[in-house]
């Protein structure tokens, strides 16, 4: 099973952790108890993940697939959740860094590249189609140096400037502490600033 | 010349070693003082000068506040790596979610649950249906003995 183990060595003890308030916590309880209040969840999250498998796959039907994936195995898992560690949403993005992980190697194993381009943010009816292609141009730019770098720091990035989780919610996810998570992300945030400034 | 690990002299130096360290210990803990447990880790984190912090946790505090519409910090140091983040932060907008796979998708949840429910993977669902089913096939069993038994006796 995918889900986030409650022990981590994490700059934290647990206990201390779980008084952390989890903002989604009210709503997990009431998944728990009825499980057709999980669609709070889902529509809370449905953006976020999909964003997330989208940057890691770069082909939106297989990020479609891992999306469902990592719903429904969260909707199974959802009775075993319990608060003394990882947030709800770091639990569940690190179902889907597993469902991602196995995709890719699914890909690895038939060869298949991805299909789809890196999506483009639909322009504003009055925006300046200039402006749009060099926005669009520099988005594609800094998307191609994040792929770049080392998968440890590529993944660090992705989940905080895509998905805005803090470093102990990463953490959670990669099963790393707090204080090496910091580390990465300020080591690509130089290597990136470097590559792009030139 | 050192003495050998587990002996009884290493054993000596060891505790003269522990013993020094715990009277300096104390010496520094006023005796009556109690050291308050409530001082959570966070708190102690947050009363660290502002100086202590490393420069990557000097920047996450900015880019906390970067990615949540708040200041950016104004160290000089930190000024090229905000800029990359603030470049990324638009490089990754989120991805827009197809109308006909959010509908899809959703039926799918609602029907798993349906098939799901109640739940067989809480243990005390298990253990409840687990207990039933004996029960059922118990008095069934019996009940057929006890037919068989009179059945044959008549």
């Amino acid at each position: 099973m995918s889900g986030a183990k409650p022990n981590r060595a994490l700059d934290l003890p647990d206990e201390e952790r779980a008084h952390v308030s989890d903002p989604d916590i009210a709503a997990v309880r009431a998944a728990q108890r009825d499980p057709s209040a999980f669609a709070v969840l889902y529509r809370r999250y449905l953006d976020a993940v999909y964003s997330y498998a989208f940057y890691q796959l770069g082909d939106h039907h297989d990020a479609e697939d891992a999306t469902a994936r990592t719903f429904m195995a969260a909707l199974r898992a959802i009775g075993s959740f319990r608060n003394e560690g990882a947030s709800f949403r770091a639990w569940l993005f690190r179902i889907a860094h597993n469902t991602v992980a196995n995709a890719h190697r699914t890909r690895a194993r038939q060869r298949t590249e991805p299909m789809d381009a890196m999506p483009n943010e639909p322009p504003a009816p009055d925006a300046d189609p200039a402006g749009v292609a060099l926005r669009a141009e520099e988005a594609r730019r800094i998307r191609a140096a994040v792929a770049g770098l080392p998968d440890d720091r590529r993944q660090v990035v992705l989940l905080r400037f895509a998905d805005g989780l803090s470093a102990r919610e990463i953490g959670d996810v990669l099963d790393r502490s707090e204080g090496a998570v910091r580390v990465l992300l300020h080591r690509a945030l130089k290597d990136l600033a470097g590559q792009l400034n030139h | 010349m050192r003495a050998p690990v587990g002996s009884r002299a290493c054993n000596e130096t060891l505790a003269a070693v522990f013993r020094t360290m715990t009277s300096r210990s104390s010496a520094a803990t006023p005796k009556g003082a109690s050291v308050s447990h409530n001082t959570s880790v966070h708190d102690r984190r947050a009363e660290r000068p502002r100086i202590d912090r490393t420069p990557a946790e000097r920047l996450d505090r900015a880019l906390d506040s970067l990615l949540n519409g708040g200041a950016t910090a104004r160290e000089p140091e930190l000024r090229p790596l905000l800029d990359a983040a603030d470049r990324l932060r638009m490089a990754f907008a989120p991805v827009p979610v197809s109308a006909r796979f959010e509908a899809d998708l959703a039926r799918r949840v609602v029907a798993r649950r349906r098939i799901n429910a109640p739940d067989l993977h809480v243990p005390t669902w298990l253990l409840l249906t687990g207990a039933v089913s004996s029960a059922a096939v118990g008095v069934g069993i019996t009940a057929y003995a006890v037919w068989r038994g009179s059945h044959k006796s008549s």
